[in-house]
């Protein structure tokens, strides 16, 4: 039980265990990231009374209940980081410009997707500013949010976050939004229950279909962490799920160069949306 | 500026500039060239987060006159963009890429505190490279507001044992985030800061897991004589989440006491998870009565308790309780059986080869594995058996073959190995088989992995044999 340090993977532990992972979530593990399976998973591992890799990845397919076990190895082995305001500007605009500019163009409803949610930082931060600006009441505007890991969306839903989650967000939202208990910040119900949160792998080419179209998706900081083919996979789902016209909002350091050529890249100043 | 070199004995730094990259690798490449006694070359590309491919070129001619030289390329710092590119041409296999900090600056270093991929190795490289100008930094960061990075600077001066700090640690106790709170008890805990001890015990009750489970940690490594029986009482508190916190602290204060309070625990606790966990903890005692406990944890009705106790003789190697351990292989939950078999492996118990063997039919998949796995670690020479299986339907069952035959057999394994790598279906087989072949080594495996090469479709074997062959 005492075990100090972490439980060492071996080269083909690793390429196993990375196969695995990406076929079910699109991640790719360089060798370089070898250390960060053993950081997250070593814990898993005694939990299960396992003392090396080889004992998990057999558990992984031969338990009878292997499906549990993968999507808490999905829940160990995702990037979840996230914070509310992130990357403002592109929320800023959407509410400036696009939003203004499909109701010119008729739209009398608009549905957005967080397609990689996380806990719920990046859609409840749009309902927080759409609630800033004066329009969530005021227009038919539907927040649907996604993520492949289970544990994340279960925060979301309890919209109780850490104050890791306020990075820079001013305090006067804070004390408008959230009710402080201890360690934990509550978000206000009226604002939670704007969003509705659903499981979904971007590697399912149906994963929009539990609400149809959307007119806007925000899919950040999560392609960095998949292969060009699986980037070119999930970009066609995008295209093929949104509305036209549609716009998509990626992560500053992501572009669909040599991805995608179904977009038309827009620079607004602030960052850049790519339009279908 | 397009390029930085740095000259430390037989090491060559070449620090490629944000601009002008092909200009940076040519000046570089020139350096190599005309330095002598260079016998280790780093390129980092930390400023480099595109490339174009071209420049790959230029890292290629990097690659080839310093094999040259009979010297050794390491490439650092690579961002992921990087990488893909590397990925896409297929280069990556040529290549030793890793993650080294020394050409960042202190506010380099801190700001890699914000990406939770590299977080951690920072904050050990920081540790380890402890100076004056970053003790001013994280000490300025614990003043600040962000958690993350409080969170950070005080894991960081934890490691780096830095006591001067002690003080403002203490105070972090009263961070109103929960994983800065966290930190301050890890680090206490590391420091020996008693006077903290009876402050700890509060956060035991903490709602939040790992503020809990840290208090635990730190109450052990600051534990007297007085702590098993404090702890043991919260053994009694209504939350099993509490209980659980308890036995994970005595198990690491693991002395006689924090034993003997495990014991008479166990025979109470009522919740399964409660007490698969109090079994775990005692198997990390040192102690005569162990191995019993453990048996008879293989007759509980709850199956978490049952693997826990089978897991646990894995660890403790009992010799004298080979017969018992033996009459578990067949256990209805193939997790109890899977773990006995591991245990006799571990014991490396002659008398139990035949017996695995006999049982191999009647057992599922999973103890199956075990078994193949054990006979590679007992000396009885399964080698008969372990060949009829070469072509099992399982890919599994044949790469635990090779891996057995490797231990017990190396030139059956070598001689199976080259069959496989051309024929077997499974890449993991073809994998495995390539590791073993690059591990023994027999004569004339070079040019059985050059003929595979071309024919090879998994992007895993084809890098593996690539590396190995040193080839594209
Ligand atoms: C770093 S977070 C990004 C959160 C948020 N979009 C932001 O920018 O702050 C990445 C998220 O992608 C999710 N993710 C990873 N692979 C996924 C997949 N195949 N399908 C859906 N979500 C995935 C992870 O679980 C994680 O929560």
């Amino acid at each position: 039980m005492i075990q100090l340090g972490t439980i060492k993977i071996k080269d083909d532990e690793f390429v196993e265990l990375k196969d695995i992972i990406y076929n079910s979530s699109a991640i790719s593990f360089s060798d370089s990231k070898k250390y960060l399976l053993e950081n997250r998973l070593t814990k898993r591992l005694q939990e299960l009374n396992f003392n090396s890799f080889k004992d998990y990845i057999y558990y992984l397919k031969y338990n009878i209940k292997k499906k549990e076990e993968m999507e808490i190895l999905l829940n160990l082995v995702t990037i979840n980081e996230t914070y509310f305001l992130r990357e403002r500007a592109q929320m800023d605009y959407m509410i400036k410009t696009v939003i203004p500019e499909l109701q010119a163009k008729g739209k009398r409803s608009i549905k957005i997707w967080s397609s990689a949610s996380s806990s719920g930082e990046e859609a409840y931060s749009m309902a927080i500013l759409l609630n800033e600006a004066g329009l969530l009441n005021r227009m038919n505007i539907e927040i649907y949010a996604s993520d492949i890991n289970t544990e994340v969306l279960e925060t979301a839903k309890q919209g109780v976050y850490r104050s890791v989650s306020f990075r820079g967000v001013p305090q006067q939202i804070v004390d408008k939004y959230f009710t402080k208990d201890g360690f934990s910040f509550k978000l206000d119900p009226a604002i939670a229950s704007q969003v509705r949160f659903f499981q979904g792998n971007l590697l399912n080419p149906l994963v929009a279909s539990k609400f149809g179209k959307a007119d806007i998706i925000f899919c950040r900081n999560v392609l960095i962490y998949f292969d060009m083919e699986a980037k070119k996979k999930v970009i066609e789902t995008f295209h093929k799920a949104l509305n036209d016209p549609g716009y998509l909002f990626l992560g500053h350091s992501e572009t669909l160069n040599k991805i995608s050529e179904k977009f038309q890249m827009k620079n607004f100043g602030g960052g850049i949306v790519y339009l279908k | 500026m397009s390029v930085e070199l740095t000259r430390n004995k037989d090491t060559l730094r070449v620090v490629i500039g944000a601009e002008n990259h092909v200009e940076g690798l040519n000046e570089g490449l020139a350096a190599v060239r005309s330095e002598s006694g260079v016998y280790k070359v780093i390129l980092d590309l930390k400023n480099c987060l595109f490339l174009q491919s071209k420049s790959l070129a230029t890292i290629l001619a990097f690659k080839k006159e310093i094999q040259k030289n009979k010297a050794e390329l390491l490439l650092v710092n690579v961002s992921e963009e990087v990488h893909q590119l590397f990925e896409m041409t297929n280069l990556l296999p040529l290549f030793t890429i890793s993650q080294d900090y020394t050409s960042f600056t202190a506010d380099e270093l801190l700001e890699k505190f914000f990406d939770p991929e590299e977080a951690d190795r920072v904050s050990d490289f920081i540790a380890e490279n402890y100076t004056d100008d970053i003790k001013a930094r994280l000490y300025d960061a614990l003043a600040m507001d962000d958690p993350l990075l409080k969170e950070y600077a005080v894991l960081t001066i934890g490691k780096a044992h830095d006591y001067d700090a002690t003080a403002k640690i203490k105070e972090c106790l009263d961070s109103d985030s929960g994983s800065v709170v966290r930190a301050a008890i890890l680090v206490l805990g590391w420091f020996g800061e008693v006077s903290v001890r009876d402050r700890l015990y509060e956060f035991l009750k903490s709602s939040v897991s790992d503020v809990a489970e840290a208090a635990a940690g730190s109450i052990a490594l600051l534990a007297d004589d007085s702590d098993a029986d404090k702890i043991g009482i919260l053994l009694k508190s209504d939350s099993p989440r509490l209980r659980i916190v308890a036995a994970q602290a005595l198990s690491l204060i693991n002395d006689s006491q924090s034993y003997s309070i495990l014991l008479e625990h166990l025979k109470k606790e009522k919740n399964e998870d409660v007490r698969a966990f109090t079994v775990k903890s005692l198997a990390g005692f040192n102690k005569p009565g162990v191995a019993d406990i453990l048996l008879a944890g293989f007759d509980d009705e709850s199956i978490k308790v049952r693997e826990a106790s089978a897991g646990g003789l894995v660890r403790i190697k009992a010799k004298d309780k080979v017969e018992e351990i033996l009459k578990r292989i067949t256990d209805k939950d193939s997790w109890v059986g899977y773990f006995a078999v591991k245990a006799l492996g571990e014991m490396h118990s002659e008398v139990s080869a035949e017996r695995l063997i006999e049982a191999y039919a009647a057992v599922e998949e999973n103890v199956r594995l075990a078994i193949i796995e054990a006979l590679g670690k007992i000396k009885y020479d399964s080698s008969p058996f372990l060949q009829g299986l070469v072509k099992d339907d399982n890919e599994d069952v044949r790469k635990e073959v090779l891996g057995a035959l490797m231990k017990i057999k190396p030139d059956a394994a070598a001689a199976t190995a080259e069959k496989l790598v051309g024929s077997d279906e499974s890449w993991l087989v073809r994998f495995k088989a390539v590791e073993i072949l690059d591990t023994i080594k027999p004569e004339g495996y070079k040019d059985v992995l050059r003929s595979r090469i071309t024919a090879e479709d998994n992007k895993y074997v084809r890098e593996k044999i690539q590396n190995i062959l040193e080839v594209l």
